[in-house]
């Protein structure tokens, strides 16, 4: 076992690549478009904020990205897309793999710490509590490296506490031009629930920015996902997903909005495979249907 | 041999003793199994998981109506406080405890480690010719294989509490810190009854198969030479044990016998009879979602003519204590909050889920109280949820901790061999993007052009995704965004 492990490290790092945090892919430009002038005025007007899509959202679900960039354009905040990220170290870390966690944690403070933002914007609540809460206790005997992730931690936010907290989006901004009422159901992911502590912030996009017929799932329980987890042990994974995704099917409405991408790919692949008519969204993908609807409208 | 207590009142009980229940005590003499084979039995019984998901979400409610009533917030910091400053100045504490206690007529003895702790309280047995111990519920007496000693010792040990006794004839340890036998329902309950008592107890009513425990048990109390109590909290300002229980059997342990012995980890103390009231208003709104337990019972010495002895257990917890990021979990108050709330403990049940402390805290404390064996398989099965931690009365980093557990396990024992290859490959991100280039093309037979790999068009990997659909990796962009 021991051989298969140093051979993989020693393939890897043989390879004509460059090493994380070393190298020409941290020199890449950035995007940064010009601000947009603003569909809805809030306090965010005029910022500049950067985008830190989380490695699922790039690989899988870029959509769910430009959605979170339509969103703030629309508010008047201008969007640097960083070039070159990649996991934040969440999955080594989640594994107990100290030894491949560190690398990616301190090539992710360097790359995010260099851009400058009023603040780094993710849709992947996992992502944000990575940064912003396990990096200060994986640092914790590294007063340079601690500091450094301080600060980003000051600046990290998720997209749906800066909607709330930061822009003070108004309530009714957002609702649907037609007038209709629709029903969907939310799953509190764990991370953005339990570890960032988001209830109310989601609540008050869906209900009162737009409009939505919220249908409460009955119980708090997580999707199953949770990483590898549901490699390692795909029964239980199984069986919280059947559970939740019976829960959002007795609720009647045809859609379950989320915010983050493990749940998202998790429930979504399961709602598929089960040939279920359930939609299962990102929360930003759902603010971004309704701004581009205003953009239509608008001309 | 089990359960001779009973043949005064039913000689034929004898004959009709479960199988499981003839090892000693009720104890594990049996080889245990495996964690891989406990969690693949656990998995495949479907009962446990209704039984469990039935009282989670009941719990649940429940908790979180009786909780609704107090400032969780400002209560939990509070008790935070009291057990930081208890913790932190322990043995100032522990001495002003143990000089009251003693000065009330108590007997106090310090056990290094287990065996020690069993060595003490089975001396103190044979010394006084004690054939029969009663016991209320106590989980350091679980953590120390108490009755596994007594059973070597030919003293039989009666366990008083209900879900204790129904475990211990089941020949099981408790799956739940607070409720030993809650993965079982109450037919398997009637059925283990019915084998014991050798007479028919209803499968379906529960006040019937309470009723024949109360019958069962009621005279070991004034039979036995010694009972054993456990303790929720040493009040150091009073030199004054804790103890809260719902059955009543907790005080007819600690006062009918004539030997009295209290069973108690260091880390129970709390300065004063304040915090002790603070943490009486978590305990039992976090354990049994009741403003108060039935009784809360406080043992000061003695009762006249009777003999009491504390044997105060260190086991581990002063070698925590001296590591920062666990010296949290000794600040816990054993309500079992932890594992009423977690996933994968709903689906595999506490004889998996933890070794001999069950649930999220179990995890934490096992490597130091058991070694790190004992937790490496259980510490797998959490999933990072972080639901632990909402509803801890003490406010412990949980799975943080157990994050810092999972290292520890890593880092002795190593990844799984497919694991490491992952990481390894996962770290470096110019290999994954030189993959995800190759996976682009590749999946284009199993996605055909579509946004989904179904699970029953892949080679591989059929247990992860037959029930749940793969993304399709996005065509490559320019941009990760547009704006």
């Amino acid at each position: 076992m021991q051989t298969i492990r140093s051979a993989a490290d020693a393939i890897t790092d043989k390879l004509p690549i460059p090493r994380p945090g070393l190298g020409r892919g941290n020199d890449a430009p950035d995007l940064i478009p010009g601000a947009s002038p603003a569909l809805i005025h809030t306090a965010a007007e005029g910022m500049t904020v950067a985008l830190y899509p989380g490695c699922m959202t790039t690989m899988f679900y870029p959509e769910q990205a430009d959605a979170i960039a339509t969103v703030l354009n629309a508010l008047g905040v201008a969007v640097i897309a960083p070039e070159n990220l990649h996991c934040c170290g969440l999955i080594p870390h989640n594994s107990g793999d100290a030894k491949h966690a560190r690398p990616m944690i301190e090539r992710t403070i360097k790359r995010l710490e260099a851009i400058p933002a009023d603040y780094i914007i993710s849709g992947s609540a996992s992502c944000v509590a990575m940064i912003a809460q396990d990096y200060l206790h994986v640092l914790r005997n590294d007063p340079v490296w601690h500091a450094r992730a301080e600060r980003l931690a000051n600046r990290i936010v998720d997209f749906t506490s800066f909607l709330v907290n930061v822009a003070q989006l108004p309530a009714g901004a957002l609702t649907p031009l037609d007038g209709g009422t629709y029903a969907l159901t939310y799953h509190d992911s764990c991370q953005g629930l339990n570890a960032l502590g988001l209830r109310a912030e989601p609540r008050y996009l869906l209900q009162d920015v737009m409009g939505y017929e919220l249908r409460e799932l009955g119980e708090v329980l997580c999707c199953g996902f949770g990483g590898s987890f549901s490699l390692e042990y795909p029964l239980i994974s199984e069986r919280l997903m059947n559970r939740k995704l019976a829960n959002a099917e007795a609720t009647g409405a045809p859609l379950l909005a989320t915010d983050n991408q493990g749940c998202l790919m998790h429930l979504r692949g399961g709602a598929d495979a089960s040939g279920r008519r359930l939609q299962v969204k990102h929360l930003a993908e759902l603010l971004a249907d309704r701004v581009r609807e205003r953009q239509v409208a608008a001309g | 041999m089990a359960l001779p207590f009973l043949k005064p009142r039913d000689p034929a009980a004898h004959d009709t003793i479960h199988p499981a229940a003839e090892s000693a005590g009720g104890d594990h003499n049996e080889p245990e199994l495996g964690f891989e084979d406990r969690y693949d039995a656990a998995v495949a019984d479907a009962q446990l998981s209704r039984n469990l998901t039935n009282f989670q979400t009941g719990w649940r409610a429940s908790r979180d109506a009786v909780m609704a009533e107090v400032e969780f917030q400002a209560l939990r910091e509070r008790m935070k406080a009291a057990k930081t400053d208890a913790i932190d100045n322990i043995e100032y504490y522990l001495d002003q405890f143990v000089r009251q206690m003693e000065a009330a007529g108590t007997t106090v003895h310090f056990a290094e480690d287990a065996d020690a702790a069993c060595a003490i309280i089975t001396r103190l047995a044979e010394e006084r010719n004690v054939r029969l111990v009663a016991k209320s519920k106590s989980m350091v007496s679980e953590e120390i294989e108490l009755n596994h000693r007594f059973a070597e010792d030919g003293v039989e040990v009666v366990e008083t509490d209900l879900g204790e006794w129904i475990v211990q004839l089941r020949g099981e340890r408790p799956s739940h810190m607070v409720m030993p036998a809650i993965h079982l329902a109450r037919q398997q309950v009637g059925d283990i009854f019915t084998q014991t008592l050798g007479r028919e107890i209803s499968r379906e009513n529960v006040d019937e198969q309470v009723h024949a425990a109360k019958d069962a048990l009621r005279d070991v109390f004034f039979r036995a030479g010694m009972g054993i109590t456990g303790a929720n909290a040493l009040i150091a300002e009073a030199g004054t044990v804790m103890m809260v229980t719902n059955e009543g059997n907790g005080r007819l342990t600690s006062s009918i016998p004539p030997v009295h012995v209290i069973l108690a980890g260091i880390e129970k103390l709390v300065p004063t009879y304040e915090d002790a009231m603070t943490q009486v208003r978590l305990l039992a709104r976090s354990a049994t979602a009741q403003r108060l337990t039935v009784y809360t019972t406080f043992i000061h010495g003695p009762s006249p003519g009777h003999e009491q002895h504390l044997v105060l257990v260190d086991n581990g917890r002063r070698a925590m204590r001296e590591r920062e990021e666990f010296r949290e979990a000794l600040h816990c108050i054993r309500c079992a909050a932890c594992a009423n709330v977690c996933p994968p403990y709903r689906e595999v049940g506490g004889h998996v889920f933890g070794h001999i402390y069950t649930g999220a805290i179990g995890l934490v404390v096992t490597p130091f109280l058991h070694g790190i064996d004992a937790v490496a398989g259980p510490q797998s099965l959490c999933l990072s949820c972080n639901a632990c931690e909402t509803v801890c009365p003490v406010e412990i980093p949980l799975p943080r901790q157990i994050l810092d557990v999972r290292r520890m396990v890593v880092e002795q024992k190593g990844l799984k061999p497919e694991k490491a290859v992952a990481m390894s490959v996962y770290s470096h991100p110019e290999v994954m993007k030189l993959l995800l280039k190759i996976g682009r093309h590749g999946q284009r037979p199993l996605t055909h052009g579509g946004r989904f790999m179904r699970g029953k068009r892949l080679p591989i990997l059929s247990k992860q995704t037959r029930w749940r659909s793969l993304p399709a990796i996005a065509p490559a962009r320019k941009r990760s965004t547009q704006s």
